[in-house]
């Protein structure tokens, strides 16, 4: 990310008002620009293909499956995804750059399996028991594996610093998306849904495919070294775990819901809680730029402490590395303050924006009451997610993976408390339970590791190869020895005895 | 009486004056069962003597300096990752760091402890505590990481040698201190009611020290921590050691200066025995043109061959009848032996030979004088075996050379030329003088003769060494039988 970093610090120099403003606006820009694009593009195909003249039944199909696709698919790919990026950061380090399309194909490999095994049932299930039409299911399946590949790929162009690259793939893709659509639903008289599956899911892979195109033109030798990346997903299975946790806990609460009276059931397949769902998604977009602030601090500032503490390691006097540690760990905790401070104020002004705009355009009821406990949740989950990406930073996977169960196991257990006991104004609570145990386990694990930061680097690594097997015998030569008689009348022993005895 | 003998780098795999030292020494006492636990670098040269052991070696026994990470037990496994000292084994790691009042009573035990590896507890925190601590007391202002792995690697060897299963024996005889020393305490701290002799022939600490300053590997403060190194596991074995004996008194006094306590100490001057030299074969017809210099040495860089061969091309000029004669293995630096060929090549110089390795009595008879230009030594026995046979010697100011000459307790004269090291016009002089003067020679040699009946006979050295056996064997409540007992 280090890549962004550098602009920004160009950005951000002049340090005034405009500059400051413009490069929030880059961050926010290069990282959650494709997720905006994709939702910009549904809601201007919803507006200009007459979305809402479609049957209520279709609609919620089209929603629900839209909503699965990207759930789901972000899901699959959280596992291998986390394994894949530390792979490569190793990969780029050694300037192995060979070893990165065998990379690329055993994840792609593991992905399209993991993502299959999951998704396959789900549609199947569609087409019998929910009675869909094959076309439907099939583009549903599609679209699916379709954004996994642009979530896999866009991993890697990420990697190699190419934002700017992503975002015009996703506007390409996303352009042709409306395009398609529009010309299948307007010229050739399909439904609106099924032109806006169709034209999402061609836009998808279109998208994947000018992305993995732009890898094969990045690296083209092929080292064949399959094994490098099975062995990674072996050694840092913690990674796995912390990343899937993380991901899972971001959308357990909605699966609690989607078992509660909100339930809504499309085609006897898709279980969702469109009030629920549409409550969470607010939320999540009231705190979002947390992360883009948090992205470019850690960038800006925080690295650089980073490195200065690593280059004291290397080559400092034990004084000189607790003065960098303890800058460093300074520093991290001045930027959750920050973050806390600025995010607090963006979701107050958000939250109060929200409160009186969403009634306005019909948003309202059930929503609004659910809206301010998951607000709160959100905001400390990305407040967590500050504190999981410092605990990444450290390589302290244990504590990654305990953070990340714990928001999981918590949000799910707190969020079927709230759904049985307590009134919709609590049903948030849950997940900010969740959150608030995941950011306190990944707080006290970042105390420990500033306190054992020398430990966790000293006492790495290896002095001396394990043996295999057992200890060889170093005996290498016997021989019974056979000595004289000993023809004298006293030994020495007895000697010794009778002088003892004669002294007495 | 069972005596173990533990010696470093030598017995039995290479040829040298304290190998053949312990071979001789064992063959001395025929009626005492020996094992030889033999310090070598990696098990690359297990196994492969160069001696045929006596009857009474009854085992052999290899310590490796360089050697993989293997649990202690025999069948175990290695412990979980994280392991943890108690404070006793925190207490004692930090004292052998510090290197005051080592308690290694405990560390033994710790070293042996079974499931523990070595690279836990060398990677380990309460290891990285240790090294904090002695790096805030003394090495304040050094780079911390590469403090850190000094000390990782001048312990991994330590820490090897103390994973040994020391055999059960009545007397613990080393010939150096360092890691033999510290092997023979273990075997001390395992059976309390042994004993442990310690011989010297060189002063191991002063060896070690000299080695250290002229080598590159190591840099600025670090020499100094290898240094000490050293000199913590020598005052082990000086305090573990019931009696340690020296070839010469300056060395005694460097012993006590290195904190041995002098009570310990003894002078033992090695022995050679005069009869194996009585009626060796003298000069052949061819030569008689010829005044022979030979010299017993191993083709190695410390022997400095090449200062020879320079010094012998120089007198040559000036001494066209002299022969130089190099008597000895050139296996053991095959690189250098073939540095010294082709210095004698290109420099053209006539009448160098390399015998290889020889039966020295079957040579030493057709030689005049004997030479010695080592940069460092003990007190070597070649000058005592030219001596047996008559012939004066020039050697380097370096061990007991001077004493040998000069004579310590005696007013014979000099049987040889002392010169400095590496003086090369210095020892080509010397050759020439004795190339001139057969009579000096002859006399030189008559005086060597005289000086090793005196004090330097096989039976001298058997004799010194059976009392102390007797003595220690006496203390021990053993029985200690030799049916030829030294007269």
């Amino acid at each position: 990310m280090s890549g962004i970093g550098v602009r920004l610090n160009k950005l951000y120099s002049k340090n005034t008002l405009v500059t400051t403003v413009a490069g929030v606006c880059y961050s926010t820009i290069v990282t959650i620009a494709p997720m905006v694009l994709v939702m910009v593009c549904i809601g201007v195909m919803q507006y200009f293909l007459g979305f809402n003249k479609e049957s209520y039944a279709s609609r919620e199909l089209f929603s629900s499956t839209v909503l699965y696709i990207f759930i789901f698919s972000l899901l699959t790919a959280s596992p291998f995804n986390s394994v894949i990026s530390r792979y490569m950061s190793d990969v780029i380090f050694n300037e192995t750059m060979d070893d990165i399309m065998p990379c690329f194909h055993v994840g792609l490999l593991l992905n399209v399996v993991l993502s299959s095994i999951v998704g396959l049932p789900v549609v199947i299930h569609e087409y019998i028991v929910g009675g869909v039409d094959f076309m439907y299911v099939f583009f549903s399946y599609a679209g699916y594996m379709s954004l996994m590949f642009v979530f896999y790929a866009m991993l890697y162009l990420s990697i190699c610093k190419d934002y700017s690259k992503i975002t015009i793939f996703y506007s390409i893709g996303m352009v042709v998306a409306f395009l398609l659509s529009w010309l299948l639903v307007k010229v050739f008289q399909f439904e609106c849904t099924y032109g806006m599956l169709i034209g999402l899911t061609i836009g998808f892979f279109l998208t994947a495919c000018l992305e993995m195109g732009q890898l094969k033109g990045y690296f083209k030798g092929n080292s064949r070294n399959y094994k490098g990346l099975l062995v990674y997903l072996g050694k840092y299975w913690q990674l796995i775990v912390a990343n899937f946790g993380y991901t899972f806990g971001l959308y357990a609460h909605n699966f609690v819901f989607w078992f509660s009276d909100m339930q809504l059931v499309v085609v006897d397949t898709y279980i969702d809680a469109p009030i629920y769902d549409t409550a969470s998604y607010m939320a999540m977009l009231t705190s979002i730029s947390a992360t883009v602030i948090f992205i470019s601090n850690v960038e800006m500032r925080f690295h650089e402490r980073y490195k200065d503490h690593s280059e004291m390691i290397i080559g400092g006097k034990l004084n000189d590395i607790i003065r960098a540690r303890k800058r460093m760990f300074r520093q991290i905790a001045a930027e959750i303050m920050s973050i806390a401070r600025i995010q607090f104020i963006i979701s107050m002004v958000l939250f109060l924006v929200l409160i009186v705009v969403l009634p306005l355009i019909g948003v309202q009821g059930m929503v609004m009451t659910i809206y301010p406990s998951l607000a709160a949740a959100y905001f400390v989950i990305y407040i967590l997610y500050c504190a999981l990406i410092f605990l990444y930073y450290f390589n302290d996977l244990t504590g990654a993976v305990m953070t990340s169960v714990g928001f999981s196991v918590i949000t799910v257990l707190g969020s079927i408390y709230c759904r049985d006991h307590l009134s919709p104004e609590y049903y948030g609570m849950g997940v900010f339970v969740g959150a608030c145990i995941g950011w306190s386990i990944a707080f006290f694990r970042l105390r420990w590791v500033e306190r054992n930061i020398e430990r966790h680097i000293f006492c790495k690594g290896t002095i001396i190869k394990k043996g295999d097997g057992t200890r060889p015998q170093s005996i290498v030569y016997t021989k019974p020895v056979y000595l004289q008689n000993v023809n004298f009348k006293y030994s020495n022993a007895e000697l010794q005895k009778y002088t003892a005895e004669e002294q007495r | 009486m069972k005596i173990c003998m533990i010696a470093e780098g030598c017995y039995p795999y290479v040829v040298g004056g304290v190998s053949s030292w312990i071979h001789s020494f064992i063959k001395s006492f025929p009626n005492q069962e020996f094992v030889v636990v033999a310090i070598v670098s990696d098990r690359k040269i297990s196994g492969k003597f160069v001696y045929d052991l006596p009857e009474n070696v009854s085992e052999v026994r290899e310590v490796y300096l360089q050697d993989v990470d293997w649990a202690v037990e025999k069948q175990g496994h290695f412990k979980k990752k994280r392991f943890r000292l108690n404070k006793k084994e925190r207490k004692a790691l930090l004292s052998l760091l510090v290197g005051k009042d080592v308690q290694w009573d405990i560390l033994f035990k710790l070293i042996r402890k079974p499931g523990l590896s070595l690279n836990n507890l060398l990677m380990g925190e309460d290891f990285l505590d240790a090294t904090k601590k002695v790096y805030r007391m003394n090495y304040a202002n050094v780079i911390f990481s590469d403090f850190l792995w000094t000390l990782r690697s001048i312990y991994l060897p330590l820490f090897l040698v103390m994973q040994t299963d020391m055999p059960q024996a009545d007397l613990y005889h080393c010939v150096a201190t360092g890691y033999s020393g510290v092997l023979g305490a273990m075997g001390v701290a395992k059976y309390p009611k042994s004993r442990l002799l310690i011989s010297e022939h060189g002063i191991y600490t002063r060896e070690r020290e000299e080695e250290l300053i002229k080598a590159k590997w190591v840099q600025g403060v670090y020499k100094n921590i290898w240094i000490d190194q050293f000199k913590k596991m020598s005052r082990l074995a000086y305090d573990k050691a019931t009696t340690v004996t020296s070839l010469f008194e300056h060395a005694r006094e460097l012993q006590i200066e290195l904190g041995c306590a002098a009570e310990k100490t003894v002078v033992t001057p090695n022995g050679v025995d005069p009869s194996r030299f009585a009626d060796i074969p003298g000069k052949l017809p061819e030569d008689e043109k010829y005044c022979n210099i030979g010299a017993v040495l191993r083709v190695t860089p410390i022997k400095d061959v090449k200062t020879m061969i320079r010094s012998f091309a120089l007198a040559k000029k000036r001494c066209p009848n002299l022969k130089l004669w190099l008597m000895g293995p050139t296996d053991e630096d095959a690189e250098y032996a073939q540095q010294c060929f082709e210095m004698v090549d290109a420099m053209s110089i006539e009448d160098v030979v390399f015998t290889g390795r020889v039966n020295v009595t079957e040579y030493l008879g057709r030689m005049d004088l004997t030479i010695l230009t080592s940069i460092s030594e003990g007190q070597p026995l070649t000058i005592l075996e030219g001596y047996a046979a008559h012939k004066p010697v020039i050697a380097t100011d370096v061990g007991n050379c001077r004493g040998l000459i000069y004579g310590e307790t005696d007013d014979y004269g000099a049987a040889g030329i002392l010169t400095h090291i590496m003086n090369t016009e210095e020892i080509a002089d010397a050759m020439v003088s004795m190339g001139l003067h057969k009579t000096m020679r002859e006399e030189m040699g008559e005086i060597g003769y005289r000086r090793l009946m005196n004090k330097y006979k096989l039976d001298d050295m058997k004799r010194t060494y059976y009392k102390i056996y007797q003595q220690l064997a006496f203390d021990m409540w053993v029985d200690f039988y030799e049916p030829e007992r030294p007269n």
